[in-house]
């Protein structure tokens, strides 16, 4: 089998509602990057990158687009099935830019998926349930506006949630952090997620302050230094989200004992080829790992649902995916969605998604 | 004073030597670079230069660069050029990281900021030593006797300083090694460079197989940084980084760590003349010594090289990079004259060139 053609489309998707609102940004519409990777067998693969904007973390719509035009031309001819040898080409062709390598990644699982007539989960050791939880991000907000959606997503079945904070007077994360247990059920789990805006000095009294309170902190702050200098003087375990970049980075955060779990993006680290390692390792150190990716549609929610199904249940912090937020499935027969908190384990070939590519611009071709 | 427009401008600077080789397989025959001209209300034009070395070098090609730069430029309009912490913390809101983005604007602004007060840009990063500036070679892998043929040809022509490539095999490596020591000089610094090409083991198997009276010190010899870690720990080599410390932080965790003896500082990798300055610092408050280089460029980044390294105390300062010798296209002019190996910055505003228009042809991008 051999890589015919590779297609790249933009496509904006417009976020539901209120804008969404971090410590350090706020977004209304998200610009996203999709790759169709055509081969002379008659299968076609999908994968998708779709920034959080230009400054969640060191990615931006136009950077990936700027990085498959270096890429993608030198993949022709290449086949698909010996998706190591097309990632190290990749690796040739540029350093870095694992978001971008991604969406290839995604696609060329897509194409072994499809190939094989099976789900990317079967293919990489099974899915170990049919469906997966997922958890509820609650946008920075007053304590009682986020007490009010504590309570509005455990009723729609959300097992956990998520709570932003930072960005500003800390005693205000404070406040919600305990308005959110005053109202939540006991059994409901609990991350205080400060996006890396908190300074250390902050976090610390964030946390000795709610001492009482069970929940982990997610990224309080921007640098790894400042997380493994405030580790041993917090209450609350420590997961790392923006500082878990890649393989390196998580290795060194376990063995230094810095990152108690982590909210893993399936674009940032590299794709699904480096979730499975990722998610090996972290079975093998029993950490705690979220599948999540900053945004994206029914490309990047497969993508991640795929790799919550093979992480252990004991293990799973759940899956979270943007499409509460978007209108416009990619694929109105197989749509990634939340039902009830929980989210079915596609069963299609492949990714288990064929998006409708007349939705999106195309952006560059090549053959 | 205020920006009222950015342009970009584009060009492919064909390498001086025909393919240029690096550890891993890597070739280069030219480089993609971008220039940035700011232009202020008041009609003063400021000129700074982001070239990658190719697009595996580090995290940065051409195409990214000008990515990065239309996703920043609109944010500048209106800002005043002088004020470069703020300028570089407007950068930073429109866009995490991507320093070889940042950095051709940052320069226009010091270049701006130059011409502003009639005080070469040195002399704005804290004042001009006294020194003239040491040029390092780059003297690219290759046969151990060819590689001791062009490292002679650079000290007939002044050079003090080079820079060795390596990192294919063992005991290839440690040939070439001795065969450019063979012939030096009293007061010649070797840098020897694998651009992380090794293994930790393949480093600590070359440095086993040299005598033990060679002077140099190793850089980047592994890509990640816990084998470069394992390695400083392994050896009484100096060590110095280069692709790995590419900020503040870098280089504050490096030092914490205790994980080397000096850095390359080369201005775009580093983000710009504002964050070099500030790495400049803590790098001399830690003793460590330092390159001023770039990752390649033409006359403009050649500029920016050496007013910061005009203002890097001699004690700490190990050579400049002539990366002009790369490139067999010229994009400025200027009182850059390297005399016997040794260049020192002019003393005109800003950072002292005139780009050539007719090189770099029609802007593409613009903002105003």
């Amino acid at each position: 089998m051999k890589i015919t053609e590779i297609h790249i489309y933009q496509h904006d998707l417009e976020i539901k509602g209120k804008p969404y609102k971090m410590s350090l940004s706020e977004v209304k519409s998200l610009d996203t990057t999709i790759v169709e990777m055509v081969t002379d067998s008659g299968i076609s693969g999908f994968g998708e990158v779709c920034p959080l904007g230009p400054t969640y973390q060191e990615a931006h719509a136009l950077g990936a687009r700027a990085a498959l035009s270096e890429i993608a031309p030198k993949l022709i001819g290449m086949n698909p099935l010996h998706y190591g040898k097309v990632m190290h080409q990749c690796d040739l062709a540029l350093m870095g830019h694992l978001y971008a390598k991604a969406a290839i990644d995604m696609a060329l699982w897509d194409i072994i998926g499809k190939h094989y007539s099976a789900p990317i989960s079967s293919l990489l050791g099974g899915a170990k349930r049919a469906k997966v939880p997922s958890y509820y991000a609650i946008s920075i907000d007053s304590p009682d506006e986020v007490a009010r959606m504590t309570i509005e997503k455990e009723a729609q079945g959300f097992t956990r949630l998520q709570i932003k904070v930072g960005g500003r007077d800390v005693e205000e994360d404070i406040a919600v952090a305990r308005k959110v247990f005053e109202v939540k059920k006991p059994t409901t789990t609990v991350a205080l997620d400060a996006n890396r805006a908190l300074t250390t000095t902050q976090v610390m009294h964030l946390s000795q302050s709610c001492r009482d309170l069970n929940f982990v902190l997610e990224q309080p702050c921007d640098k790894y230094q400042e997380l493994k200098a405030i580790k041993t003087s917090l209450c609350h375990p420590l997961y790392m989200d923006e500082s878990a970049k890649d393989l390196p980075n998580i290795t060194q955060s376990i063995v230094e004992g810095v990152a108690d779990g982590f909210g893993i993006k399936v674009t940032r680290v590299g794709g699904i080829s480096a979730m499975r390692s990722i998610i090996d390792i972290c079975h093998a150190h029993q950490k705690p790992l979220s599948c999540d990716d900053s945004w994206g549609g029914d490309l990047v929610a497969a993508a991640c649902v795929h790799l919550g199904g093979i992480v252990n249940p004991s293990l799973s912090r759940g899956i979270w995916i943007a499409a509460p937020y978007i209108d416009e499935p990619y694929d109105t027969l197989n749509s990634v969605q939340i039902n009830d908190g929980w989210i079915d384990v596609p069963k299609g070939p492949g990714l288990g998604v064929v998006p409708d590519t007349s939705m999106f611009i195309l952006s560059q071709s090549y053959s | 004073m205020k920006i009222a427009k950015i342009e970009v401008f584009q060009a492919n600077l064909p390498y001086s030597g025909g393919v240029y080789r690096l550890s891993g397989g890597r070739e280069y025959a030219g480089f993609d670079a971008s220039f940035v001209c700011i232009t202020t209300e008041c009609g003063i034009e400021g000129w700074g230069e982001s070239t990658p070395f190719g697009a595996t070098y580090i995290a940065a090609h051409g195409a990214g660069v000008r990515a990065g730069i239309t996703e920043i430029a609109p944010s500048l309009l209106g800002q005043d050029p002088r004020h470069l912490d703020r300028i570089n913390e407007t950068m930073d809101g429109a866009l995490v990281g991507h320093n070889h983005a940042k950095t051709p604007i940052d320069v226009a602004c010091w270049d701006i900021f130059g011409k502003s007060v009639d005080m070469p840009v040195c002399d704005l990063l804290g004042g001009r030593t006294i020194n003239a500036l040491p040029l390092i070679s780059s003297i690219y892998a290759g046969d151990p006797q060819d590689m001791r043929t062009r490292v002679r040809a650079h000290r007939e022509a002044g050079y003090m300083g080079h820079s060795i490539k390596i990192g294919s095999d063992p005991v290839l490596d440690a040939e070439c090694i001795k065969a450019c020591l063979a012939d030096r000089q009293s007061g010649e610094y070797f840098i020897v460079d694998a651009n992380g090409g090794m293994s930790a083991e393949n480093a600590l198997r070359l440095l086993s197989l040299l005598p033990n009276n060679l002077d140099f010190a190793l850089e980047a010899p592994c890509s990640t940084w816990r084998e470069c870690l394992s390695v400083k720990r392994s050896t009484s080599v100096p060590i110095i980084w280069d692709e790995l410390a590419q900020t503040e932080e870098d280089i504050v965790s490096l030092i914490a760590q205790d994980g080397a003896d000096g850095i390359g500082l080369k201005i775009s990798k580093n983000g710009g003349l504002t964050r070099c300055r500030r790495q400049r610092d803590i790098c001399i408050a830690a003793g460590y010594t330092m390159s001023v280089q770039d990752t390649t460029g033409s006359d403009i980044a050649f500029a920016a090289i050496v007013h910061m390294g005009q203002t890097v105390p001699k004690k700490f300062l190990r050579c400049v990079l002539e990366c002009r010798d790369m490139i067999s296209v010229k994009t400025a002019d200027g009182d850059y004259v390297v005399e016997n190996g040794f260049i020192t910055a002019p003393k005109s505003p800003g950072l002292g060139i005139k780009p050539r228009m007719g090189v770099l042809g029609e802007a593409v991008l613009s903002y105003s």
